[in-house]
């Protein structure tokens, strides 16, 4: 019980990623992939953010009173990978959502069921 | 420190470069070509420069990134190994194109052509990129850029199969770099470290001290289950076949070829420099993949046998040729890796061969890959013919073809190690060779077909034409006719006027059934790369053997 509590940040992204991952995975409407997709992308960044972070101690910037005790500072590299990633996450959404549109304006639906069943009806076309 | 070590460095930033500036020249679409070609080729000789240096002096080194030493620092790492994977990842790539580029430029929108050429070398740079990290992040990054480039070359054909193919392709691989992005976030939590070699050093501490066992076994898994996604391990591997078949023929060999090795390799060095072969054995992460190697090797046999589909077929048989690999990560002994690496290299310079020399001969059958209407079409387009029965061969691991000196390593790392291994695997590759034989030779058989009808050769061909031409001739007639004015020599003007057009069209059907320059380069010198790597491979296995004790 002692460990929930101290890990419920960890406890809870795994839980979203779980979701996210179902998700993207199991549902069938086009968007709700996308979004299923950010949910597991998030809750990465959730999980890099709370092991990153320790209560009581600040952000190592550069200031007018600095100290040299490292121990009062975070380790700044956890951030930064959220960062990065967040922008490889916006991108692939890009991505994603780009050919969800085509797929729509193509066959004016959003199921991915219905998709498959309509191209296969298509002539062959190669 | 010698000026030639920064190839990786230069290698990657040039594709990067020349990405960034071919929308400058995007009016051209032949132009963008020739820079995408030139660069590729470039790299290509750069980094065979580096190759013979790093043979030569036996030595590995790192690049750091900004001069920042190891446990803070980005670092690339370059030995034999992946010098050799990159030089060959560039000239598989440079054929690739070239050999399909008539293709390219019918299947693409002449505006969107650039844009796919900027893909090609964003491709190129990542996968160079995976060969050559020494950072678990920055490989996540390259992944995620590999990904969107290779849906993008995908989806460049812009029909609704290849956009459908597309979306799943997409739905896995983001499944498959999310697993990986969470597995490194788990690493990075228990470590703290990033970069390869600390971060082996403290799983290697962790590991003799008991501690975090757990996590550490599923980081592992986490780790070669995204890998596996992404390069279509047997149960991950719905998305590909579709994929890979509706593709242009480019695409679809550099995909199939090299996009899916990237990852692999990524994997290798993660095995050796991070994970460590014992690890993998004791946490029997290796049992496993060594398992859904020899499934993909059967279960992608005997679907490619239900094909009727060439190009299907073929995507199937990269299902299998996958499983391979995986089967010697996962006999997780160095000549294990060695037959895994053969098997890289053997099937990057079979395959897209295979699907080249597959387009061509749909071309001359009405641009169909139905086995059907494939029968026979070798004889008219022999190159083609000739090329896909070397492939063929080849896949099966016919002695003197590339793809048998993988397998005889594969066998001789199964009677070197344990007794769970050898049966399995030497089962397995005797099943999975009768396979492979009882399709490729199926689909050769039909190529080579004389079809039934009598000299169809030619007379296919003359009978084909005047169907698509004659409407128009008699349409032009009538309408004349209908018009009140018209002369005896009004006549003669149409009907000279119909017959040019009719030879135009004749014309214009032989031109598409002659190969191009590019396609006959292309088919030779993998032909030749095929036959050459395929008797001449010791030396290539005394480099790889090299490069795994310094990787």
């Amino acid at each position: 019980m002692d460990y929930i509590l101290n890990h419920y940040y960890e406890i809870a992204s795994m839980i979203l990623f779980g979701i996210g991952l179902m998700g993207l995975l199991l549902h069938n409407n086009l968007v709700k992939k996308a979004i299923g997709l950010n949910i597991m992308d998030t809750a990465v960044y959730l999980y890099l953010a709370s092991r990153g972070f320790v209560f009581g101690r600040v952000a190592p910037i550069l200031g007018d009173n600095l100290s040299p005790d490292a121990a009062q500072y975070i380790n700044p590299i956890p951030a930064g990978l959220v960062l990065t990633g967040i922008v490889v996450s916006v991108s692939t959404t890009a991505f994603f959502l780009a050919l969800i549109q085509r797929l729509y304006k193509k066959y004016h639906t959003l199921n991915l069921d219905e998709i498959m069943i309509k191209s296969k009806q298509e002539k062959e076309g190669e | 420190m010698p000026f030639i070590y920064n190839v990786p460095f230069i290698s990657i930033l040039l594709m990067l470069i020349v990405a960034m500036m071919t929308p400058f020249i995007r009016k051209w679409g032949k132009a963008a070509c020739t820079v995408n070609l030139a660069s590729v080729i470039f790299t290509g000789a750069l980094n065979a420069a580096l190759l013979v240096n790093l043979v030569q002096n036996d030595a590995s080194f790192t690049y750091m990134m900004g001069h920042f030493p190891a446990p803070f620092g980005n670092e690339l790492k370059a030995g034999p190994y992946e010098a050799l994977i990159a030089t060959v990842f560039c000239f598989v790539m440079a054929l690739s194109i070239i050999g399909g580029l008539r293709n390219v430029f019918e299947d693409v929108k002449s505006k969107k052509q650039y844009l796919y050429f900027i893909m090609l070398d964003l491709l190129l740079c990542s996968l160079l990129a995976l060969t050559y990290t020494n950072d678990m992040f920055t490989g996540y990054v390259f992944i995620e850029i590999n990904t969107i480039a290779s849906c993008a070359i995908v989806m460049a054909k812009d029909s609704g199969k290849t956009i459908v193919a597309t979306t799943r392709y997409m739905i896995m691989s983001a499944i498959g770099s999310g697993l990986f992005l969470l597995g490194i976030s788990m690493l990075y939590g228990i470590t703290g470290h990033l970069l390869m070699e600390p971060l082996g050093e403290s799983v290697r501490m962790l590991w003799a001290s008991g501690q975090y066992t757990i996590p550490l076994v599923t980081v592992i898994g986490i780790v070669s289950v995204a890998i596996a996604i992404k390069s279509a391990l047997y149960p991950f591997h719905s998305w590909l076949p579709s994929a890979h078949a509706s593709a242009t023929s480019t695409s679809s060999s550099i995909l199939s070829g090299l996009v899916l090795k990237g990852y692999i390799v990524l994997l290798i060095k993660s095995v050796y420099r991070v994970f460590t072969p014992e690890i993998m054995q004791e946490s029997h992460i290796a049992d496993v993949l060594l398992v859904l190697g020899v499934l993909g090797m059967m279960m992608g046999s005997v679907n490619a046998l239900r094909e009727r589909h060439l190009k299907r077929m073929a995507a199937y048989s990269s299902v299998a040729q996958i499983g391979y690999i995986f089967m010697g990560i996962g006999i997780n002994s160095e000549i294990g890796i060695i037959a895994a690496t053969l098997h890289i290299i053997s099937h990057a310079i079979t395959k897209p061969m295979l699907f080249l020399s597959a387009t061509g001969l749909a071309n001359v059958s009405g641009h169909s890959y139905d086995f059907k209407k494939l029968r026979g079409a070798a004889h008219k387009n022999k190159l083609a013919g000739i090329a896909f029965t070397i492939g063929g061969m080849s896949m099966i691991g016919i002695p003197l073809f590339a793809g048998f000196v993988s397998k005889l390593f594969f066998s001789v790392g199964a009677i070197e190690s344990d007794w769970f291994r050898l049966p399995i695997v030497l089962v397995a590759l005797a099943v999975s060779t009768a396979l492979n034989a009882v399709y490729y030779l199926g689909a050769i058989i039909n190529i080579w077909r004389l079809p039934e009808e009598h000299h169809e050769g030619h007379h296919a061909y003359s009978e084909e034409v005047p169907v698509i031409s004659t409407p128009v001739k008699h349409v032009d007639l009538t309408g004349y006719k209908l018009n009140a004015t018209y002369d005896h020599k009004d006549v003669e003007k149409v009907r000279d006027e119909a017959e040019q057009a009719l030879a135009e069209e004749h014309a214009h059907h032989d031109e598409k059934h002659r190969n191009s320059a590019g396609f006959v380069i292309a088919m030779v010198l993998f032909i030749a790369s095929n036959f050459g790597f395929g008797i001449f491979y010791e030396p290539i296995v005394r480099i790889i053997q090299m490069g795994i004790k310094l990787l």
